[in-house]
Parts: C-alpha cells; sequence; structure tokens
C-alpha cells in the first residue's frame, strides 16, 4: 500500500500504520528468492552473478522448493503450457533435484531468447513425458533445428544424471511470427 | 518375419503420392508417415534389445515404471557412448511427433514435417546397425 493512497483514504490509524510500515508480496518474495538462488547457482555453473541482483536474504529462501520456483517461472515468462492438468501430475511425482534441472533449462531458453511452450503427454509408465517444443521459423533447414536441439540435450545432460531426466526432452515447431 | 525398414520405405513411397494421389487426405498422409517412420525405427532398437536379452530397466531409480517406449529410448539415452545417445535424442524428438501425429487432432501436421521425420527416421535406420555394435560394451 502506498503513501498516496493512505492520504486517499484518510484517518484510519490501522491504515497509517500498514502504510508506512511496506511488506512485501508474496509475488515480491518469489521474484527476489528466485533471483538470490539464480545468482547462486549461476556462480555454481561458472557464469556471472553480474545480471542478477543479490540483496535478498537467505532466510526468504529457506523453504521455497524447487517447484515453487519452477511455478514462478512459468508465470514470469508466461510459458504456455499445453494440458495443465498434466502438470498437476506431471508435478506430484517428480522430484526436487529433477526440477532444479528443469528450472536451469528454462533459464538456458529464455537467456538465448528461444521461443517455446511446454507439452506433456501421459504414457503408460508411471511418470508423463515432458517436452520443451522450441519454435522456429518455418523456412528453417531441419538439419538447423537438429543441431540447436542437439545442443539443448548436450545443455541438459551437463546438470544432471541422465537417467534421472529420461522424460524430459526437447522438439520443435514451425512458426512464422 | 516382417522387416520393420519396410515402414520406412513405405513412407518414403507413400509421400511421394502426397501431391498426386491422395491429395483430398494430405495430412492424414503426413501423419501416418510420421507414425509409421517412428516404428521403423523403434522397433528394430526393441527387438534388438530383446533379443540380445539386454536387461533393461523398467524403473527408474527412484522406483518410477517407465512406459514400453522409453525403457529402451531410456537405455540409449543413459548410454555411455555419446554417439548412442545422439541416437536416443534423435529418437526422443521422433517419438514426440509421433504422439502429436497419432494423437493430437488439434495440432495442425505437414508435409515439411513428415518430411523431415522421414528423413531422420532414414538416417537413423541407416545409423542403427552400427550403433548396436557399442551395446556390448556398455552391459
Amino acid at each position: 500500500m502506498s503513501n498516496l493512497s493512505f492520504e486517499i483514504q484518510g484517518s484510519s490509524l490501522d491504515i497509517c500504520q500498514k502504510s508506512t510500515c511496506f511488506l512485501p508480496s508474496k509475488q515480491d518474495k518469489l521474484r527476489g528468492a528466485s533471483k538470490y538462488i539464480y545468482s547462486i547457482e549461476e556462480g555454481l555453473l561458472g557464469h556471472s552473478f553480474s545480471n542478477y541482483e543479490v540483496s535478498i536474504t537467505t532466510n526468504r529462501v529457506n523453504g521455497f522448493s524447487p517447484l515453487e520456483e519452477f511455478r514462478y517461472l512459468i508465470k514470469e515468462y508466461a510459458i504456455e503450457i499445453v494440458d495443465e492438468k498434466l502438470l498437476e501430475k506431471f508435478t506430484s511425482k517428480i522430484y526436487q533435484d529433477e526440477l532444479k534441472v528443469i528450472v536451469l533449462i528454462i533459464k538456458e531458453l529464455k537467456k538465448n531468447n528461444h521461443n517455446f511452450h511446454i507439452e506433456l503427454y501421459e504414457t503408460d509408465g508411471d511418470i508423463e513425458s515432458f517436452y520443451f517444443v522450441l519454435h522456429f521459423p518455418a523456412s528453417m533447414p531441419f538439419d538447423d533445428i537438429k543441431k540447436k536441439l542437439l545442443e539443448l540435450y548436450d545443455f541438459a545432460r551437463r546438470y544432471h544424471e541422465n537417467k534421472n531426466l529420461w522424460f524430459v526432452g526437447f522438439s520443435y515447431k514451425r512458426r512464422d511470427v | 518375419m516382417f522387416n520393420w525398414r519396410d515402414f520406412i520405405s513405405f513412407s518414403d513411397n507413400l509421400i511421394g503420392t502426397s501431391r498426386t494421389v491422395y491429395v483430398q487426405y494430405q495430412e492424414a498422409l503426413c501423419r501416418s508417415v510420421i507414425s509409421r517412420s517412428y516404428y521403423g525405427v523403434f522397433k528394430q532398437v526393441e527387438d534388438y534389445l530383446k533379443y540380445k536379452e539386454i536387461k533393461l530397466s523398467e524403473k527408474d531409480d527412484k522406483g518410477r515404471r517407465l512406459s514400453s517406449h522409453d525403457v529402451c529410448i531410456n537405455y540409449l539415452r543413459s548410454h555411455s557412448k555419446k554417439e548412442v545417445q545422439r541416437f536416443g535424442d534423435l529418437l526422443f524428438i521422433l517419438k514426440h511427433k509421433r504422439i502429436v501425429a497419432d494423437y493430437k487432432a488439434e495440432c495442425q501436421v505437414d508435409y515439411k514435417e513428415a518430411s523431415d521425420m522421414l528423413e531422420l527416421a532414414k538416417g537413423l535406420s541407416e545409423k542403427w546397425d552400427s550403433i548396436k555394435i557399442g551395446f556390448e560394451e556398455n552391459i
């Protein structure tokens, strides 16, 4: 609540106290905590800290699960997910260390300005298939697309034990934008 | 015994007719090409792994049951040799397109996509003979 809204609303002491003690919203906390986590992870992965502000305390990170971080990213980047119901099932079965890799992949895709959406499919196994579907121009040759997808597989393979991420893959869709 | 590679040869012939014989069934044809192309590769892999009695894990290390397709593809993608991993990654891309082709009416499947997947399947099928030799060393 801002000071301006307090002046307009007038006389309540209760409102005054609240307005002068700014409490970050849940969204603000998530945003800050994510930046902090990314900074730590990027540092560990040998990337630069410079793009992120490290201004949040560790207390706020405590209790912030990879699932919350994943959901935050989906919302923040407005990532389209085909079949939200399957996402619920998927996230109920996936483990935290696996979600962390997925979060890293999302970051990598965004860092390289890729347009993509996520598709999930039911299988006859216990967990859904999860695909990052990248968007490429309609005229792009398949060999170029394939090269890019294989680079992404390499990226993902660097950060996980492969056997734990058998259900995650990359695919493509040609789309004129 | 049926040779699964015939699915790929058949798809090659089929796509050649897409602008003549089956003009009005263009998308049905493209979907069939993708689907058969995938099975033309996948069944070769599955049959070989069964024939060699290679022990495949039906669960991952966290106890979750893998789908029948993922049992094989996961084996390839988890292989110690990068060449085999690559093969598995490409088969995983082909599998995604096959799921769309067979189950997703709301997605449009066009000639270019069918042609891409057919070429991919041809490449994988050709590569398969040399790839499978590497399995022996991973057992």
